[in-house]
């Protein structure tokens, strides 16, 4: 009797530790880790040079499961953060005739479905709002790696880079000057809470 | 230079023609009597003139806009819809006052609505303190273009909206500038009128719409761009600068001396508006496109 209810609760405590580590895992966006990169043709100067910038201040969670569908990640930007190294340039592209930041001061990401597509490589569709307006959009993002850090700490991190037209949200001024696709790369890590 | 001299001509034309030809209209129901009409069809001129223009410099015209600049063509077109309030005899006068107060008072709630950094008592106390100055910039432009029913005023107008254009392109935001290009273009159509049909006071007509397009671009300006409070109030003010003519100096000197006068006047406040923008801004950093 003493031998059977000893291996029940070996084997109870065995489930619930594998249960445990297949359950989904939380991870809160790191903005020092993680870069959210725009590129942009520039119309004005013959469409001969893109033009960099970023954007410095980035929040949000990912929800990593093995099983993907189980999976969403939600990111927050702040537009007030973009950067593009020329001030007055930053500014134009926060006034209404771009982003219009005081009108619409984030660009969010919120997934809906996620599929896996191969090895660390998963397909993410979510509702991408930019500009006040909400946009269904599907990236391939690539799970970059896993582990603990230097300091101990669990993190993850995944990248992806996609297109987007702004004038699909609202942004259809100033094509003489700067093109309609913008192309966007995400890079963001992750740290276990 | 090129480039900005073809972006001019691609946004300032289009407005222009369309404003012309609603403005013939409205001349052929002047030469008829039909005063009423005649009025209306010039506001509603300068409000169909200004949303062609917005069309080609935003890329779009919605009815229910996402961007709060969106909104200016529905309000022009509804100050045009208050222009046969002009009709209304003298005795009417402070109910014609607390139409342009309310309408004032609502334009700039809808344009302040969508900020997302003020907070709800400060879009209120805004609102009602741009919406008494809409009113009393409203009333004083039609009293002074019923005394000056000639195409100075027009003309002024027009100049003061392309340095108010000057302002807004350095207080980044190229688009609001383009818009008040457009605001422009239409007073420069008003004038050609004026001065072919002299004594034609279409100003007065039209002095709603024209001074909600003012207010609306230099609000927005002000909340969504970086335009400077005190560089708003200098474009506001510029079109009244026509008022010198009463002072009595004024009176005896000659024709032309009086019209350099107005133009220079208001040519003044708008320069000084301008300078207040660069003081604030500093110029635009060269080649930043």
């Amino acid at each position: 009797m003493r031998k059977f209810f000893s291996v029940t609760i070996i084997c109870g405590i065995s489930v619930l530790t594998l249960s445990l580590a297949l359950a989904a895992e939380t991870y809160e966006v790191d903005p020092v880790h993680s870069f959210v990169i725009f590129r942009c043709l520039n119309v004005a100067q013959a469409n001969s040079v893109f033009v960099y910038g970023r954007f410095t201040d980035i929040k949000g969670q990912i929800v990593f499961d093995k099983d993907p569908a189980k999976s969403s990640v939600e990111i927050t930007i702040n537009v007030e953060s973009l950067d593009t190294g020329v001030p007055d340039r930053d500014k134009h592209l926060k006034s209404p005739d771009f982003l219009n930041a005081k009108q619409f001061p984030t660009i969010t990401f919120k997934s809906r479905k996620i599929e896996a597509i191969g090895k660390n490589r998963f397909q993410v569709t979510g509702d991408l709002t930019l500009h006040g307006t909400t946009r269904p959009i599907t990236v391939k993002v690539t799970k970059v790696g896993e582990g603990k850090n230097f300091k101990g700490m669990q993190v993850i991190g995944f990248e992806t880079t996609f297109t987007v037209k702004r004038s699909d949200f609202g942004m259809k001024g100033l094509m003489n000057v700067a093109a309609d696709e913008v192309t966007l790369t995400v890079a963001i890590m992750g740290i276990r809470k | 230079m090129v480039f900005f001299l073809k972006s001019a001509l691609i946004l300032s034309l289009p407005p222009f023609v369309a404003t012309s030809l609603i403005l013939l209209f409205a001349l052929i129901a002047l030469k008829r009597g039909l005063l009423t009409l005649s009025r209306f069809l010039t506001a509603l001129a300068i409000a169909f003139g200004y949303a062609v223009g917005h069309r080609i410099a935003t890329g779009s015209l919605e009815f229910i806009p996402k961007s709060v600049e969106g909104w200016l063509p529905l309000l022009a077109f509804l100050a045009s819809l208050l222009s046969p309030l002009e009709n209304l005899p003298k005795l009417f006068a402070p109910f014609r006052l607390s139409f342009r107060l309310a309408f004032g008072i609502f334009a700039v709630t809808i344009l302040l609505m969508p900020s997302a950094v003020l907070s709800l008592s400060a879009k209120i106390t805004w609102a009602i303190v741009f919406g008494l100055a809409f009113a009393f910039i409203w009333t004083g432009l039609d009293e002074l273009s019923e005394r000056q029913p000639d195409a100075v005023l027009p003309f002024s107008l027009s100049l003061i909206a392309a340095l108010n254009s000057t302002a807004l392109f350095i207080s980044h935001s190229a688009q609001l500038s383009q818009l008040s290009g457009v605001g422009a273009s239409v007073a420069g159509a008003i004038f050609v009128l004026c001065f072919w049909q002299r004594q034609w006071s279409m100003v007065k007509s039209a002095s709603g719409v024209f001074v909600l397009l003012l207010f609306g671009i230099n609000v927005s300006g002000m909340f969504y761009a970086d335009l400077p409070l005190m560089s708003a109030i200098f474009f506001w003010l510029a079109p009244l600068s026509g008022w010198v003519f009463i002072l009595p100096f004024s009176e005896n000197f000659p024709f032309r001396s009086q019209v350099a006068l107005r133009v220079a006047t208001s040519l003044l406040l708008a320069f000084v508006g301008v300078i207040v923008a660069i003081l604030k801004n500093g110029l635009p950093t060269s080649g930043y496109y």
